[in-house]
């Protein structure tokens, strides 16, 4: 033979031979237990009786995968009549197996073949008297602990939302002054261009269009802010941990384990949250989790949040928006453990045991990616569900009441059909001190989405405040002065944010010099809700917040629970969760007034 | 015309390609497995006049048949039936990987275990008896660090003396012309 | 071992970190999840958790997503196991 010509070869003759192995060549078997062993020697027996099967696998072997239930294997014996009629005759043996242990038969094989491996590994390997702690572990001591855990946890979403309302406030104005300037002025000066204007189809885009999209896409950086802390929560391992925190928190109600994680989904949203209350084998628990699901705040209810906290709590928006979150959970913990022991008795859900990653640093990458994907979301969205919606409430807002109120876009606002709709209604919301027919409207379109709340606000007061502001003809529009403003007013944002920053922690590193002046819609609801409650604004605000909180999330999420629970269960929701907002609502605005609040 | 035909075997990730590169280096063939869209890579090397071919098999956790990788590697066990298997397992994760190495040896297939990522194995602060290991197998236990290429040469060594040995001893050893025929 | 793993999910009353449930039981971390799959594929253990198909959302006209194989709302949880109870009890009926 030829020089070697691998180099294991070559370094190999450097170095003395190896002594092979210490053992003789014994065949290897574990001992299944004496029942077991009976069993497989019966059937390896059978085996052996049979020798094409014998030459195509080692008895032993195919006797333990026949107990094992090994499908593949199942399969090709039952292809030829030899193996057919071999299982036939194990199959007596295993039944015996499985009466033996009370158990299926593959069972105790595998059983064995761990417990073996686990004995083997306890004598072969030593690990160090002190295990080397991990800096993940560590971190769990404290982030899952008993007691500290769920502060931390609560504190981390107060930052959360603290950075998503007061943080990102400047860049709110900003958009929103982008929309209501320059973008409404450049509409209305092409209109003018194009010899329109003054027409409905000027006002469709200006009053439907720009008022009730535009007013949800002012909330894009809202909602940005948050998917970005979400974003930086979920890839560093901590929301892993957060759930484990929750659903600790709800053992003790009962509300644990499965039924837990549908509440948990509920957060981003209501519709896949009811699907996934498929994962309850009992209808039971899948009724009552579906009842409850919905009372975790969705993230399309934020943007009213933020605007009424905006309006109603300046300087205190995060908190008020925290404590509307903590209410929904509060509402769906207390109404669980009723209807728990009233209309739902029964057995607890199973435990979870989670699997917790390690914590790493995030990537911007994935950051980026995860928030780009739900902010796009959003504004898929914006373009289609509320876009639709806004044109029906502008059209609706169009179309006058009757004869003699005006033609088609040449109506009194308050003489339009929606209007007068809205007006029927609002006394249901009067003594919840919001009985204007604008925040009824909003409250009615609000079915759809909860987007279309802040859309049909926009459209409503935005008519009004277009109608008491001076009629002025547009002014020449001047598009590079409007660009510098519009990057001047978005640097000034940023600087703004960034002086805001250390107030997430509390600390007031800048003085303030003002509180931003509110917009032209902000004083306008502002002014609306005082009217409305008998100049007690901020308990009317907080009011509508609880209402939007705890009534139907959407038409999507009543579909879906049709779909999932039936008619009559969605009907029970859509009532019930109805019935509870506006006794909600009622208690904070009355019981407000009562203790002299507001 | 290889004399021998070994198979590698392990968990994904326990070091298989690692070893199965430092193995063979340059003298590697690419394909898939038949019908499958698995890889199937193979490769040659030579030790003391001895031409040895080896398979990296797929990864697997089990030999049951619960996914494609599994039924790749129980079947090349069973109908190319290897003179010898490699069975490489993460030493830092002993307890997981043994349940294939178990696997392995109760097919009857002649075995080296080989015990990879011995270096984080150290780095945990575990200690591991070898010949304990290795009396409860019934099979040789090398030590590798695959990435370095540590013991590989100890593995080529004891791989052959098992080789050798099967052939001198009275053992059930395959017809010749089976040799002959898979090649 | 395959049997205690069984029942230390049944006795479980709240969460249970699976290291944690490893240290208890001295079972290697990966080896108990070699376990827990089995019992998963046994049925007697359901999982739950990204690629499940847990969240499975039917819906297409939530206006949210659009693409029903992600609901790019839904926070990515970690990996979570229960015991499946064997006898559902239809009481329930609509
Ligand atoms: N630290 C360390 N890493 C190793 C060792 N052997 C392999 N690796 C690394 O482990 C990873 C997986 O190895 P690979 O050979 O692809 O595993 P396979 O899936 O079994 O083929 C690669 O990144 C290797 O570089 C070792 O002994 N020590
Ligand atoms: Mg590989």
């Amino acid at each position: 033979m030829a020089t070697p010509v691998t180099r294991h070869r070559k370094i190999a003759s450097t170095e003395p031979p190896v002594a092979s192995s210490p053992t003789t060549p014994a065949s290897f078997a574990i001992d299944y237990g004496p029942e077991a062993e009976a069993v497989l020697v019966a059937i390896q027996t059978e085996i052996e009786h049979a020798p094409t099967l014998c030459e195509q696998y080692p008895p032993r072997w195919l006797a333990i995968q026949i107990v094992e239930r090994d499908e593949d294997i199942l399969r090709r014996l039952q292809a030829s009549a030899e193996g057919a009629s071999l299982l036939k005759r194990a199959d007596r043996h295993i039944q015996r197996l499985a009466e033996v242990y009370g158990d299926d038969a593959d069972i105790v094989l595998t059983d064995h073949r761990y417990g073996w491996i686990n004995t083997l590994v306890r004598q072969v390997v030593t690990r160090p008297d002190e295990e080397k702690v991990t800096l993940s572990e560590r971190l769990d001591r404290v982030l899952t602990h008993r007691v500290l855990g769920l502060p931390i946890f609560l504190a981390a979403m107060w930052a959360v939302f603290k950075l998503t309302s007061d943080v990102t406030a400047p860049y709110l104005d900003w958009i929103s002054g982008v929309i209501s300037g320059p973008v409404t002025e450049w509409a209305i000066a092409l209109f003018h261009f194009l010899g329109l204007g003054g027409t409905w189809v000027e006002s469709l885009v200006v009053d439907g269009v720009i008022a009730g999209v535009g007013g949800v896409l002012v909330f894009v950086p809202v909602l940005m802010s948050l998917y970005l802390a979400l974003a930086v929560l979920e890839d560093s391992g901590y929301m892993a941990r957060a759930a484990f925190l929750m659903d600790r928190l709800m053992q003790p109600l009962g509300l644990h384990g499965k039924s837990f994680l549908p509440m948990i989904v509920g957060f981003g949203c209501t519709v896949p949250a009811i699907y996934a209350t498929r994962t309850l084998e009992n209808r039971r628990d899948r009724v009552l989790t579906g009842l409850l699901v919905p009372f975790m705040s969705c993230s399309a209810r934020l943007p009213v949040y933020v605007l009424f906290a905006a309006i109603f709590f300046p300087g205190r928006a995060g908190l008020v928006i925290f404590g509307i979150y903590m209410l929904g959970i509060a509402a769906a913990v207390l109404l669980g453990l009723v209807l728990k022991r009233t209309l739902f008795q029964g057995n607890d859900g199973a435990a979870f045991v989670m699997e917790l990653p390690p914590y790493r640093v995030p990537t911007l990458r994935s950051i980026w990616l995860h928030m780009w994907r739900r902010t796009s979301s959003f504004m898929h969205k914006a373009w289609t569900v509320i876009m639709v919606m806004s044109i029906v409430v502008w059209a609706l807002m169009a179309i006058p009441a009757g004869p003699g109120r005006g033609a088609f876009a040449h109506t009194e606002i308050d003489d339009s059909i929606f209007a007068t709709a809205a007006q029927a209604i609002a006394p249901v919301f009067a003594p919840l001190g919001f009985g204007s027919w604008q925040a009824s409207g909003s409250l009615i379109t609000g079915f759809v989405a909860k987007e279309v709340v802040v859309s049909t606000l926009g459209q409503t007061y935005g008519a009004e405040v277009a109608a008491t502001g001076d009629e002025t003809p547009p002014q020449a529009v001047n598009p590079v002065q409007d660009l510098v403003r519009i990057g001047a007013g978005f640097v000034q944002a940023t600087v703004d944010t960034i002086k805001s920053i250390p107030l997430i922690v509390g600390i007031d590193l800048f003085p303030h010099d003002e509180s931003p002046e509110p917009s032209a819609l902000m004083s306008s609801i502002q002014r609306s809700f005082a009217a409305t409650s008998g100049g007690h604004a901020g308990l009317a605000g907080l009011a509508f917040m609880v209402f939007v909180l705890l009534y139907t999330p959407c038409i999507v999420a009543v579909t879906a629970a049709r779909h999932e629970f039936g008619a009559r269960w969605m009907w029970t929701s859509v009532i019930g969760q109805f019935a509870l907002a506006w006794i909600a609502a009622f208690l904070v605005f009355q019981g407000g007034l009562l203790l002299g609040l507001g | 015309m290889a004399d021998y035909l070994i198979a590698l075997a392990g968990n994904p990730n326990a070091g298989k390609s690692t070893i199965f590169n430092a193995l063979t280096g340059a003298r590697q063939h690419v394909g898939n497995w038949p019908g499958k869209t698995v890889e199937k890579k193979s490769g040659l090397f030579r030790y003391r006049e001895t031409e040895i071919e080896i398979v990296d098999l797929p990864g697997a956790y089990s030999l049951s048949a619960f996914s494609p990788e599994e039924v790749i590697a129980r079947d090349f066990l069973l109908e190319a039936r290897p003179d010898l298997v490699v069975t490489v397992l993460d030493a830092a994760n002993l307890e997981r990987n043994l349940y294939l190495a178990v696997q392995i040896l109760e097919l009857g297939a002649p075995a080296v275990v080989v015990l990879n990522m011995a270096d984080v194995a150290e780095s945990q602060g575990l200690t591991i008896d070898d010949e304990r290991l290795s009396q409860a197998l019934k099979a040789p236990v090398v030590r590798t660090v695959g990435r370095r290429e540590q013991g590989i040469d100890q593995l080529v060594e004891t791989v052959y003396q098992q080789l050798i040995r099967r052939d001198k001893g009275a053992g059930p050893s395959r017809p010749a012309e089976v040799t002959l025929e898979r090649l | 071992m395959l049997r205690k793993v069984l029942q230390a999910f049944e006795e479980a009353d709240g969460p249970v970190k699976l290291a944690d449930l490893s240290r208890e039981l001295g079972v290697e971390p990966g080896a108990l999840e070699g376990m827990v799959d089995f019992w998963v594929r046994k049925g007697r253990i359901q999982a739950s958790g990204q690629g499940s198909g847990l969240f499975a959302c039917t819906t297409t006209d939530c206006g949210t997503c659009g693409d029903v194989n992600s609901c790019p709302l839904v926070a990515r949880l970690p990996q979570m196991y229960a015991i499946a109870q064997d006898s559902p009890q239809q009481q329930m009926d609509a």
